[in-house]
This record gives C-alpha cells, structure tokens and sequence, in this order.
C-alpha cells in the first residue's frame, strides 16, 4: 500500500516536470530581455556623456602683428606641437633664428573649418614679417586654438569622438593584431581566443593573457563595473552575444575606438583613439604614422603600465610586438616594419595638457554659460566653446603677480592679488584670481567686492565734466574744507590724505593729485544725483549706494566690475558688457550660438577725450608716476590709482591703446596693507601692462574737441610762450574767453578768494603733444 | 559552425521576445531660435571705403573683403563673423565699425546698427566729409527701420548740414 502511494506521487512529480522547465525559460527569457533592453538603450542613445570643450583664442598672425618670439614659443608648446629641424607633419614646428616654420593642424575655426596649414614668417623687432602660407605671400594666418578646458559631468571623462572611415586603416589593423585577431569572426565570444589565452597562461604558469575580445572589451568598459567575478565575467558574455546579434562589427569597432581608457592628464581620463592621438602625438589621428599608431595599440592593453611617457623602454617592446603581428597578418610591408622599428618613442614634450590651466578665467566662462544653458547641456552635450582667453596675456599677467608678489619679501604673507585683463573691443583676455597661477578657489578677480578708492574720482569728474559750460579740465575749485550733512543727522567732513589744503587747483589737478576735498566740492556742487547717475551709467548698475561717500570710493566693487566701469574711458564713451565667450558650437562644428560685441554710447567722444588727457596726466605727473620703472618709456596709458581706508586696498586701473588693466592688492581679512594705490596695485598693473600691451594710447582729438593755451594759475587762456601754461582741450566753446597777459604772478594762496593757486603744472608734456600734433 | 548555429538560435529567441521594445530615450538639445526677420533693402548709398586713405592692415582689408562678400550672399552668419574678427584686430578704425553697423542692419538690429555707426562716426577723421554725411544717412535709415521718425529726421538734418 504504501509503495503504492509512493509510485503515485512520483509519477504526478514526473508528470510535472515541465513546470520548472518553462519557469526557468520564462526567467532566462526575462532577463534577456531585460539585457537585451540595456543594450540597446545605450548603444542607441546618447552612448558618451561629451563634456563640453573650452578652446581659448586662435592666436593671430598677420604681417605687423604684435608677437614676442618667446610668447610663440610657449603657446606652440602648450598646443602640444613638437619643435623638430625639418617640420613635415601637422604639429610640428621649426625654428631657424627669426624664422618660424609651423605645420598647423587643421581646426573648425569659428568662422569656419582649415585645414593643416604650413605657415611661415619671422618676427623681426617683435612683430611678424614675411607671412606666408603653404608656400604662398599670406594677408592672414592663425594657429589652432589652445584647449584649456572642459565642463564636466561628475565624471571627469575626455574624449574626441571619429568616425570609423576617419580612422586609418592601420591604426584598425594595429588594434585588432594586438587585442583580438579573430574579431572578424567571432560572435562576441572567442572559444578559439579564450582557448589560446588558457594555453598560454598555463606555459607561463601566471595570467599573461585575457581571452576577452574587443567586444567583451567594450562591454565591459561600456556597460559594467570593474568588479572581477564570475557573474560579472557571464554577463559580460552575454552582453557581448546580444551586442553582435544587434550591431555590425563596424558599428562595435567604432564605439571600442571611442570608448576605450588610453590614458590620463591630471584628473581626467583620456578616452578614445582620436584624443588620445592629439595627447600623446599632438596631432589627428588621420595623421598618425604607422610607428605611432602601433603605440597607441600597444597602449589600449594598460595605459598606466605602458604610459609612454613614463616606461618609452617597454611601450617599445609592446610596439615592436603589435608591428611584427601586423607583418606577420600581412597588413604591413617589410620595409614599413623595418622603417617602423627604427622610430624612437616620442611623445608630446609637456603631458600636462591639463584640463583646467586657467581655473579664474573658466570660472568666468562658466557664469558666463550659465545664462544660456542648462548645467546637463554643458557637461553631455559637447559643446565646443570659443572663449576670449589670450593665453600670453594670461601667462604674463600670472608672472607679473608672482614677481610683485616676490618682492614683497616677508611682508607678501597675508597678501593676495587679482587683475584682470581686456582688449579694446571689449573681450576678457585674462583673469587671475589668487597671487598663486592656477589656483582653483575663491576667484578674487570676480567676488572680492572690494571698497574701490579713488577709484571713483574720474566718475565724479565726468559727471562736471559732461556740462561743459560750466566745468573744464581748467575750472578751479576749492580743496579747502567741505562738509556735508548725511541723512543719520551727522556732518561728513573728508580729509587729504595729508590733511593739507591745497587752496584752488584745477579739476586736472584735483584729479592727479587725488584731492579728496577738492571731489568732494565738486561732487556737492553736482549733486548726488548726477553723481549716481554717472556712476549708473559706467556700471549699468542701478545698485549705487545712496551715500556722499561714494565720491571717494566707499562703494564696494570687483576688479572686474571695474574694469567694467572703466571700459568707457578706454572705449572714448562706449560701455560694453565685458565678454568671454565668442561663441558655441555643437559637437559637429556648426554654430548654435553667437557673441558678438556690442557697445552703447554713453557718453560723448570729446567728453571722454578729456578724461583721457587728465588719466594719462594721472600717469605722467600724478600719482601714478611710479609706472615707468616697470612700463617702457614710450608706452603712453592713463589711468588712476586708489586707497581705500587705513591702507586696506590698493588699485590701480588704467588702459593704453589696446588693453584695460585694472588690479587689486589687499588681504581676505580686509586688514591694513601698508600700500597705497602707488605701491601696490599700479606696480602689478605696470608689470602687467608692460608685457601685454603692444601700442599706445593715442590722444586724438575727436570731432568738437579744440586745445587752448591756459594759464595754471587763473585758468584763464594764455600763450604758448609764457611760463606755467598747458595746452588744455576743451569740448565745444567751453574755453575760456578771457586771456590774461604774460607772465602771471601767482597770487597768494587763499581757500576763499577763487581763483588763485600755487600749483605750477608741468607744460612740458603739453609742448610734446603739441609737437606731436 | 557550433557557434554560428548558436549565434542564429539565440538571434531568433531574442526576436521574439524583443518584439515591440520601445525605442530608447535620447536627450535632445534645446532647438535654437533661427532668425526670422526679412532683412531690409539698402536705400542709402554706401560709403566706399575704398576712398578713405588712412592705413589699415591688408589682413583687416581682407576679412572687411570677405564679410562684404558674405553680406552679399545673404550669409549674415558668416558676415558676421568675419567682421567680428576684423574687429577684434582693429577695432577703432571707421572701415571696421562701419561694416559691422551693416552687417547689424542687415541682421535687423537696427539699433545695434546705430551704435557701429555712431561709434564708426567717431573714428572717422573730419576730412571725410562725404563718408559722414553718408554714414549719418545710414544712422537715418537705422532710425526710420525703428520706427523713430523724429530720429530720422535729426539724422538727416545732421547729414544735411555736413559741408
């Protein structure tokens, strides 16, 4: 009985056999689906997260062109291009005395894509001459833009995506000899692969040889973690089949040659055979020679284990093994194999292509960017961003900071510096933004708000200056005592900086000598209105404080808020919204967005060519005359100096005829400094200039500006034969109508009796303009 | 052969079971606005800045050349870059700005198109009478393309009273 009920329950449990059958079919067929779906979805989409590439300017290079032999030389290394005798390939160059001789790689050029370009010419007297271009007199030339930056997602991943038919053929013939020589004929999976790797592990009784092919490779790098186990190693292989099943090889070798790990510079990861070759080689991967090409293969199999950089003996060994299968497959001739060989293992000069060189001006880009674009777009799209950054400006202006910074000595401890750089038509061309280059943190340059000084004194002379009939460079005011009531009920009553009086001077003169009482009165005459107004204007600010004290400077800005301010001087009375970024590409090449300059006229030409004439005397006679032991003697700049309270900060901000420079010296903890405007920020300023700026500020009178004679002491029209005369402009009529005759005995110095004063101004200037003239 | 056979039973029970998978999500970038503005017909004469002789660079002469040469191909993008360029390397002489004001005008901005001009005004050298006289006409058309018909006629008035 009870054997019989045993033999029913077995045959109902036979009879049911089908059941885990199907239900382990339904789960294997579940999860390939669900494989089968990942697969694809990455395959298919959007497969690489592209950060977005900021290029700085091309440098420009027309006969007549400023440009310092040492200057090329530094940014042609930065490209990466190999300095060799006899330049024959995309990315090298040669130099001969004053004859370059640049093979330029080809660019998507904003204005449109050129192709590899030899370029020749010399630099005579620091200028270029001779230009030509590919054999042939040239108008215009440019190399191809520095990369000197990314905007990334959390993983700091670089790479320059080629398609298949860019790549050639021996660098695919390379890579398939060395990684997975049956890969046109497996499924995914290499039993015969697989088999030869086992045999030789088990010869060398240690792991030599993985068995994965190039499409496990991708696999694994594409949709797996680095984890080593057994399921990971089944998924692979099944990821692998669904991949073939789904795809072409074309299609899997072309996502490997992007994908693949080849490498790292500073924190990012270099990927994919196309950034990897402008890496290591410095040029396109369609200009590889066959020698380097067999590097790179050798490279995919470890790149830290055979960095070239690091181990050229051994990445040539692994070289010459990738040449002699490419021989022995037949892809290559003797004679190739031979020539091949023979190569040395060159890399780029300086491996430090590093992603964020300049982290103070990227910073600006990026906020710049922030106004358009959505954070996700920046960091996967591949945007191609033309920034304004020069990279000699900024290299020179971080030198000039690190040598000021040097001759502090001990006191330099605490100090910190920020300057920022800008050409005549608006761009940013440098920001630095710590006393230490490439420093990535607080971006002084951009967020110190800083009490800006006499900084605002040119504001409150444009504001008289701007009713001609009523204030000249000539009109005299009173520096003697001022006080103004505030709305708190207390009186404000600002002091010299010496406490002195200095009777009537000129607004030239209250100007160059930073009068601070002489600003005041003129600013009371004025009003606070046109005061703020005037500052409104230059800013494009409306948050001016309400405050009298805004005369002198008790407003805080950022040197690049400045230089913002300060842009219409420089411009002759346009402001401009200071630019970094020229434009956008897409990851193709084709423009999605432009920048291009704009300026509002906000002040009158004639207007501003008087502020022009009283910063440059600022320069020549006020307190910015310490200048010229840095700047060379003919470059002519304007500009003003200034002190906050108790010595906290220290600014000078001045332009010449092609650059605005505007810099600031102070401590984060806004303690004294011991330097004044004179002593701080006009040295780094006149250090900075000294290197960047390439032509003077030339005074040319605009339309309704004439030049009169006047005598210092009255103000009164004079002649270019008498003494303590200058050759004033004035806009209009506004000159003034009396003369009086020849000498003029100063009066004595009397605060109440206008119009007298003691200051002799130095005419000597104004007989060299004249001359000039 | 083994693995051919397996490769082709996989591949047909993949088939089935992937029928009707949806495709996959592929972030798009956001569509760029494309101009659509009809651009406006000369009606002033041009300057020729072939008469103005103060030195220029032949490199700014030739991108002037190629943006001039882009504006009459209708290729504002274009135009606009190269005058841009010729910009970034001279940006104070009146040639440069006059043709960026054009290449704003033909874009349709007619008030950027002011200010080139305005701003080309102050670099020309008062002996160009004729080039002033022009270019305050273009400031006029500049105004009436805004709909400033009282700023036209204060332009005109000011190219009027050039002698």
């Amino acid at each position: 009985m009870r054997l019989s009920v045993s033999r029913d329950k077995l045959r109902f449990l036979l009879r049911l056999w089908p059941v885990p059958v199907v239900v382990l079919s339904a789960f294997c067929a579940i999860m390939l689906y669900q494989m089968d779906g990942i697969v694809r979805e990455k395959f298919e989409g959007k497969r690489w997260r592209l950060p977005s590439v900021v290029y700085a300017r091309p440098l420009e290079l027309f006969n007549g062109a400023p440009l310092r032999d040492e200057d090329l030389e530094m940014e042609l290394q930065e490209l990466g291009y190999f300095k060799v005798k006899d330049p024959l390939q995309p990315g090298e160059y040669g130099r001969n005395g004053d004859k370059f001789d640049i093979q330029r790689r080809g660019f998507p050029f904003w204005e449109g894509a050129e192709g590899t370009t030899r370029i020749q010419f010399r630099i005579v007297k620091s200028r270029v001459a001779d230009l030509m271009q590919n054999g042939e007199a040239s108008e215009l030339s440019r190399l191809d833009p520095m990369k000197i930056g990314g905007i990334y997602a959390t993983q700091k991943e670089d790479r320059k995506l080629v398609q298949l038919k860019q790549v050639p053929k021996y660098v695919i013939d390379a890579l398939i000899a060395i990684e997975d020589r049956d890969f046109y004929d497996h499924f995914g999976v290499s039993v015969k692969g697989i088999s030869r790797a086992m045999w030789t592990n088990l010869k060398a009784k240690r792991w030599v040889q993985g068995g994965s092919t190039l499409t496990q490779q991708l696999v694994k790098n594409f949709y797996l973690t680095p984890e080593r186990s057994i399921k990971r190693k089944f998924t692979e292989m099944v990821y692998s089949v669904l991949l073939e099943l789904h795809y072409s090889k074309e299609e899997i070798l072309e996502t490997y040659i992007n994908e693949i790990y080849l490498g790292h510079s500073g924190d990012n990861a270099v990927h994919g055979f196309g950034l990897a070759s402008e890496f290591y080689f410095g040029r396109p991967l369609e200009a590889l020679s066959l020698d380097q090409a067999a590097v790179l293969a050798a490279i995919a199999n470890g790149p830290s284990f055979y960095n070239p950089a690091r181990y050229p003996d051994r990445v040539k060994k692994r070289r010459n093994k990738v040449l002699a299968l490419l021989l022995e497959d037949k892809k290559i001739t003797k004679a190739d194999y031979e020539q091949a060989r023979k190569q040395p293992i060159k890399v780029r000069p300086s491996l430090r292509w590093t992603p964020n060189r300049f982290p103070s001006f990227l910073d600006l880009v990026r906020r710049h960017l922030d106004r358009d674009y959505q954070n996700k777009d920046l960091a996967e799209e591949g945007l191609r961003i033309f920034s304004t950054l020069d990279p000699i400006a900024q290299v020179q202006t971080e030198k000039a900071i690190s040598d000021f910074m040097r001759r502090q000595g001990k006191s330099a401890g605490k100090l910190q510096v920020a300057s920022v750089v800008v050409s005549d038509s608006g761009e940013v061309q440098a920001v630095v933004g710590d006393k230490v280059a490439g420093f990535q943190g607080f971006n002084r340059a951009l967020d110190a708000k800083r009490s800006i000084g006499s900084l605002a004194k040119p504001v409150v002379l444009l504001a008289g200056l701007s009713d001609p009939n009523k204030y000249t460079l000539a009109t005299h005011i009173s520096d003697g005592p001022v006080s103004i009531p505030l709305s708190s009920g207390q009186v404000w009553e600002p002091q010299n900086i010496d406490y002195g009086d200095h009777g009537y001077v000129s607004l030239l003169t209250m100007l160059t000598q930073s009068y601070n009482r002489a600003t005041v009165r003129l600013g009371k005459e004025l009003g606070m209105k046109r005061v703020k107004d005037t500052f409104r204007k230059l800013t494009g600010s409306s948050e001016i404080p309400d405050n009298p004290s805004i005369m002198l400077g008790a407003l805080s800005m950022s040197p690049y808020e400045v230089a913002g301010m300060y842009y219409p001087f420089f411009s002759g009375g346009y402001r401009t919204d200071l630019k970094a970024v020229r434009g956008v590409q897409d990851h193709d090449g084709k423009r999605i967005k432009a920048y291009p300059s704009k300026s509002i006229k906000i002040y009158e030409p004639s207007v501003i060519h008087l502020m022009q004439y009283a910063m440059r005397a600022v320069i020549f006679e006020g307190t910015g005359r310490s200048a010229f032991s840095f700047m060379p003697g003919d470059l002519t700049a304007a500009g003003k100096t200034g002190t906050s309270n108790d010595q906290r900060d220290s600014w000078f901000a001045g332009f010449t005829g092609d650059k605005l420079v505007v810099s600031w010296v102070g401590n984060d903890a806004n303690d004294p400094t011991k330097l004044t405007g004179s002593s701080g920020g006009l040295h780094v300023w006149a250090q900075i200039m000294a290197k960047v700026s390439h032509k003077s500020l030339a005074l040319n009178a605009p339309p309704g500006i004439s030049y009169q004679w006047v005598d210092n002491a009255t103000g009164l029209l004079s002649s270019s034969d008498c003494q303590g005369v200058r050759y004033l402009p004035f806009v209009g009529d506004s000159a003034p109508k009396q003369s009086v005759p020849c000498p003029v005995l100063p009066e004595p110095v009397s605060p109440d009796q206008p119009p007298a004063t003691t200051t002799q101004e130095p005419a000597m200037l104004d007989w060299l303009f004249k001359l000039m003239q | 052969m083994t693995a051919k056979f397996l490769n082709s039973a996989l591949g047909a029970a993949l088939l089935l079971i992937l029928a009707g998978l949806a495709n996959t999500c592929v972030h798009a970038p956001e569509p760029i606005p494309v101009p659509t503005e009809e651009v406006p017909e000369e009606t002033v004469t041009a300057p020729n800045v072939e008469l103005i002789k103060e030195p220029l660079a032949p490199a700014v002469h030739s991108l002037l050349r190629k943006s001039q040469a882009a504006l009459e191909q209708k290729n504002l993008e274009d135009a606009e870059a190269h005058a841009e360029r010729a910009y970034r390397m001279e940006g104070r002489d009146y040639r440069v700005l006059f043709m960026r004001a054009r290449v704003s005008l033909a874009s349709g901005n007619t008030e950027d198109a002011e200010q080139w001009a305005q701003r080309a005004l102050g670099s020309l050298p008062m002996k160009y009478k004729e080039h002033r006289r022009q270019t305050w006409e273009f400031i006029a058309r500049a105004r009436a393309l805004h709909g400033d018909d009282a700023g036209r006629d204060a332009a005109l008035q000011e190219a009027r009273s050039i002698r």
